[in-house]
């Protein structure tokens, strides 16, 4: 019986030892190098261990964009996440609750956003949101009279949030529909028999079945949000100023040539690795306890 | 109002909203391949919806730029990255699928925590180690960087695919003689195949468009599509059109596999949360 | 169980560790190995006499290194451009192959500081003179002497000495040795509108405050019209517009007698650099209302387009503003060097260099390349494809003088540059960590541009940043 039961390591063994050696040895590795102050290009004969004036300059606030970094990325976390849930959601009923001939077609159209290679997309973005020959400005002027410059300091963080919401909530579309499709029909047909309307399946039925798929989705974009580089990088590359300076652009403009700061930019790569892991924490532990219930 | 005129209407607006929807999807996507057909003059005048088409930009990432190098190295990248988190990821799904262990949730949630790294974070070190190694710009750099994110995935999306199928399927096997391993390859794998396509195909998506690692740890023997952007930033201004043409080309291939196997795609993404 | 988890785990770890260690040893071990061999083996040799024309050269070439594969990272640059046109008759003449990797001067770094790292895919980079001080601390290229100065590896008809002494000791090195060999030079001069100071009887300036009040006059005497263009984007380019007219105020960032001592003094605070920095930004109150994101290509664009009155930036990029078909503005323009400031001139001194890779593995085929590319023989089929003059045989070419009417104006300003280098300074500090000093200074004079901050105390935090990042 005891060989028995640890049968199951045989199979998870090498998944589990591949994920800790790649995942688990570049953590500690980042950790001893953001107490450093290493840049770019030395012999590690020249690095010195600096103790924690890394994070130091970070927390008070001698690396004036730190916090501001924080804050978008958090902020921009929060909206994107909402947007494309709801969004997504709104859409994946509406798919759910018709049968049409062109369903099809249109889950393919969906797909589009989500295979396009996001750094590729974003610079189609750039130029469509130019301000003086793009083309969103040239019907906004042809059909309205106005033009908005898209990427100024006031709208490079929306504009960068309108196209992560196109590129990722047909992923949450596409999730909830798949999720919607898997419900079985004896809930609903009881819930007629007891004349229960839309609204009510909807809160009483649908989303407790399908909540378990909502969190993990609601997880998924949360960490995404969080991480997202290339369409911000692609966009504005952080700017103007550090409008939509993110945390991981934070990282970039700190690790990448122009200043090689790895020792630096390590410990803010530290502090992302810190603010997904414990939102992601969080997060699992509700959706298991939902799911215990 | 009757009942069913207020349907109908509530049929109309839902109709609408997909298809501004759809439109909104598309759009982009459409001016992207009108941009890589057009010439420079014509992508900087967008009053022009219509003009002559030519093939300027495709010949010139084809015959200048050699794209097809990033092509190739991003396919092999892909597909190998692809093949080996299939195979390990499914094997641990197996695992996690059939067995049943006290601490099995907390293992399972665990290796989905793996998939949240954030790549800026990890790409540091990353970067150090492969230069240690002399693995800079080498495709077996990406492939080992896409595995381990691949395999959270897979394990995730397979777990669900194995656990719908019952296992008296696989204990009718053993009764007959089957070792375990023969019959999950004999009984299970060929029940379970759509769901290793469905699963393959995220695989395949997220190596295929992964920017950060390939930005930083490869210069140019092992350069893949999403970098080659870079390449198009010039001082003379970005050339729209060979960017586009490549991005056309780039989401070609994976857009017609995500098409085929759609139905399989979206079973998948359920993540076997919701049990029928 | 979990224990013996753990335990495995951290035998794992030990593993792993052990595993890229030894990987890293054996890699330092084949390095050298490598090197020596290439020292001891065949490699580029001859004499004069073998190489007294091209052709004659390129069979001397051709016999140790033909079909060799050089890979060259390049900034997508009109130098750059012009080389690629010269690519074929070099490679017809060595049997040299040439792979371009071309991109954008930012992420250039970027790659060239990560293949340095290890991976050595590149032979040649092309080095901005701002990047000097940092790779020669990082010993990121061979020094050029081991080949410029060797007649066994170069003919001729290169001529080290004809490239002009401003470029050849004032963009090419850090702590008196050579890294690179100029293939593009500037400095930095005035160009501004001809049309516009007839029409309102103005002369073009010759001191920094005549500057100010004619881009104070000109701002916003036409609609749509503003006093000046220049670089001033967030960091490095800021910083660098800054550095424009910092020296004629007599400012700096830092004291450049004490770099590299125990004690390295930052001057941020000094008056002579924080009035340079008022009057900087008082500049740019008279540039366009999004001058804080322009780049050295916008704010031509901005002159071009004739959006400006005046244009202070780089001379390599005058040849758009006299042609024609870039330029709206062609023909009403004329070049005057840098204002004279309270502390006389301090022309800048920039460009690019062509340098070799410690890590490349085919320096002898690399210096073919850059020798071929940047000798006097070709200067004129280089100028005249695009590239950008370093070599004094070009500036006295008759011919392309006519081609490039800014040529005189460029000489009067490089004079001026010498100048500095007289003094003993350095237009870009030779500091290891300039860049990111710059990165600073840039950042915080931004602030001071969009009124965050005053310019005295943007000096002040600037200050304290520098001091903490190179102490």
């Amino acid at each position: 019986m005891r060989r028995k039961e640890k049968e199951y390591l045989k199979y998870i063994a090498p998944a589990m030892v591949t994920m800790i050696v790649l995942s688990v040895v570049p953590t500690i590795f980042l950790t001893i190098i953001s107490f450093t102050n290493y840049q770019l290009g030395w012999d590690f004969s020249k690095t010195e261990f600096v103790g924690v004036k890394n994070f130091v300059r970070l927390f008070s606030g001698a690396d004036r964009d730190f916090w501001h970094s924080v804050f978008i990325s958090l902020a921009f976390m929060v909206l994107a996440t909402a947007i494309e849930l709801v969004l997504g959601f709104l859409i994946g009923l509406c798919l759910n609750s018709s049968e049409f001939k062109l369903k099809p077609l249109v889950i393919g159209i969906m797909i589009i956003p989500l295979v396009i290679t996001p750094s590729i997309a974003a610079q189609m973005w750039k130029l469509m949101l130019n301000s003086e020959y793009g083309i969103v400005n040239h019907f906004l002027n042809t059909l309205f009279g106005f033009k908005i410059t898209w990427l100024s300091e006031k709208m490079a963080f929306w504009s960068i949030l309108m196209v992560d919401v196109w590129q990722y909530t047909p992923f949450v579309t596409l999730i909830v529909y798949a999720g919607l499709r898997s419900v079985p029909d004896e809930p609903y047909e009881s819930a007629a028999i007891d004349g229960a309307t839309k609204l009510q399946e909807l809160f009483y039925i649908t989303i407790p079945m399908i909540k378990k798929l909502v969190y993990l989705t609601l997880l998924f974009r949360v960490i995404d949000c969080l991480k997202l580089f290339d369409i911000a990088y692609v966009l504005t590359q952080g700017g103007p100023g550090t409008a939509t300076e993110f945390l991981s652009l934070h990282i970039f403009r700190m690790a990448n040539a122009q200043n090689g700061l790895i020792g630096r930019a390590a410990a803010i790569a530290l502090v992302l690795l810190v603010l997904t892991t414990c939102i992601s924490k969080v997060l699992i532990k509700k959706m298991r306890k939902e799911e215990a219930v | 109002m009757s009942r069913k005129g207020k349907r109908r209407i509530i049929s109309a607006v839902r109709g609408i909203f997909l298809l501004l929807v759809c439109l909104a999807c598309l759009i982009p996507f459409v001016w992207m391949i009108m941009v890589s057909f057009r010439n420079r003059v014509d992508i900087l005048d967008p009053s022009k919806i219509f003009v002559a088409p030519t093939l300027k930009n495709y010949q010139a990432i084809i015959e200048e730029s050699n794209i097809l190098d990033f092509f190739k190295n991003s396919l092999v990248i892909a597909v190998v990255s692809t093949l080996i988190s299939l195979v390990v990821g499914s094997f641990a799904a197996y695992g996690f699928a059939r067995y049943n262990w006290k601490t099995r949730e907390d293992r399972a949630f665990w290796v989905l925590s793996q998939k949240f790294l954030p790549p800026m974070a990890v790409v540091i070190p990353y970067f150090m180690m492969a230069s240690m190694a002399g693995l800079l710009d080498t495709k077996l750099v990406l492939i080992i960087c896409y595995t381990t994110f691949n395999i959270p995935f897979t394990i995730w999306m397979m777990r669900g695919f194995i656990e719908d199928m019952p296992i008296e399927l696989e204990e009718a096997g053993w009764v007959d003689g089957c070792s375990r391993f023969t019959g999950i390859v004999k009984i299970l794998l060929p029940l379970i195949t759509p769901g290793l396509v469905a699963t393959s195909i995220f695989c395949v998506i997220n190596s295929w468009n992964e920017f950060v690692f390939a930005n930083f740890l490869t210069s140019i023997q092992a350069k893949t599509i999403p970098t080659s952007v870079m390449m198009y930033l010039s001082v003379s201004g970005v050339k729209w059109g060979e960017m586009a043409a490549t991005g056309v080309l780039a989401v070609l291939p994976v857009l017609i596999f995500a098409i085929i196997v759609q139905k399989h795609m979206i079973r998948g993404l359920t993540f076997g949360s919701v049990k029928g | 169980m979990k224990k013996r988890t753990k335990k495995l785990l951290s035998m794992l770890l030990v593993g792993v560790m052990t595993v890229s260690l030894a990987a890293c040893g054996q890699k330092g071990g084949e390095e050298k190995e490598g090197g020596s061999e290439e020292g001891a083996g065949g490699g580029l040799s001859f004499t004069a006499e073998e190489t007294k024309t091209l052709e004659d050269w390129g069979a001397a070439v051709k016999k140790s290194l033909d079909g060799t594969e050089i890979t060259v990272a390049m900034a997508s640059h009109p130098s750059t451009d012009a080389f690629k046109k010269m690519e074929k008759e070099f490679t017809d003449l060595t049997g040299i192959k040439v792979v371009w990797d071309i991109v954008e001067e930012t992420n250039l770094k970027n790659k060239q500081l990560l293949d340095a790292q290890g991976a050595g895919s590149y032979d040649v980079f092309m080095v901005d003179a701002f990047w000097m001080s940092e790779y020669a601390s990082k010993n990121v290229l061979v020094p050029i002497s081991d080949f410029a100065e060797d007649e066994t590896k170069t003919p001729e008809w290169f001529d080290y000495e004809d490239i002009m002494p401003a470029y050849r000791n004032g963009i090419a090195g850090a702590g008196g040795v050579n890294y690179g060999i100029p293939t593009a030079g500037e400095t930095r001069f005035i160009a501004y509108r001809t049309d516009l100071f007839d029409q309102y009887g103005k002369k073009a300036p010759t001191t920094m405050d005549e500057f100010l009040e004619l881009a104070q006059f000109f701002n916003g005497k036409e609609d749509g019209l503003y006093g000046v263009s220049m670089r001033a984007q967030r960091g490095i380019h800021f910083a660098s517009g800054w550095m424009s007219l910092m020296y004629n105020f007599g400012g700096g960032f830092l004291d450049q007698e004490t770099i590299g001592s125990d004690d390295e003094v930052v001057t941020c605070t000094t008056d002579e650099t924080k009035e340079s920095l008022k009057y900087f930004v008082d500049l740019l109150k008279c540039a366009p209302p999004d001058v804080g994101s322009y780049t050295h290509e916008e704010a031509l664009g901005a002159f071009i387009s004739g959006k400006t009155a005046m244009w202070l930036d780089a001379t390599a990029l005058a040849g758009q503003i006299t042609d024609p078909e870039s330029s709206t503005v062609a023909d009403k323009v004329a070049f005057v060097p840098t204002p004279t400031g309270p502390a006389g001139d301090g022309a800048a001194l920039a460009g690019w260099n062509l340098g070799i890779p410690e890590t490349s593995k085919n320096k002898d085929a690399a210096w073919a390349f850059i020798s071929y590319m940047a000798s006097k023989e070709k200067v004129k089929e280089y100028v005249e494809n695009g590239g950008v003059a370093t070599r004094a045989s070009a500036f006295e070419d008759p011919e392309l003088q006519e081609a490039n009417p800014s040529y005189e104006a460029q000489k009067l300003a490089l004079e001026s540059a010498n100048g500095l280098v007289e003094k003993g300074l350095s237009w870009i500090p030779q500091h290891d960590s300039i860049n990111q000093i710059l990165d600073i200074a840039g950042g915080y004079g931004s602030s001071a541009l969009t009124g965050d901050t005053t310019t005295d105390q943007a000096c002040e935090d600037m200050q304290k940043d520098i001091e903490d990042l190179i102490k």
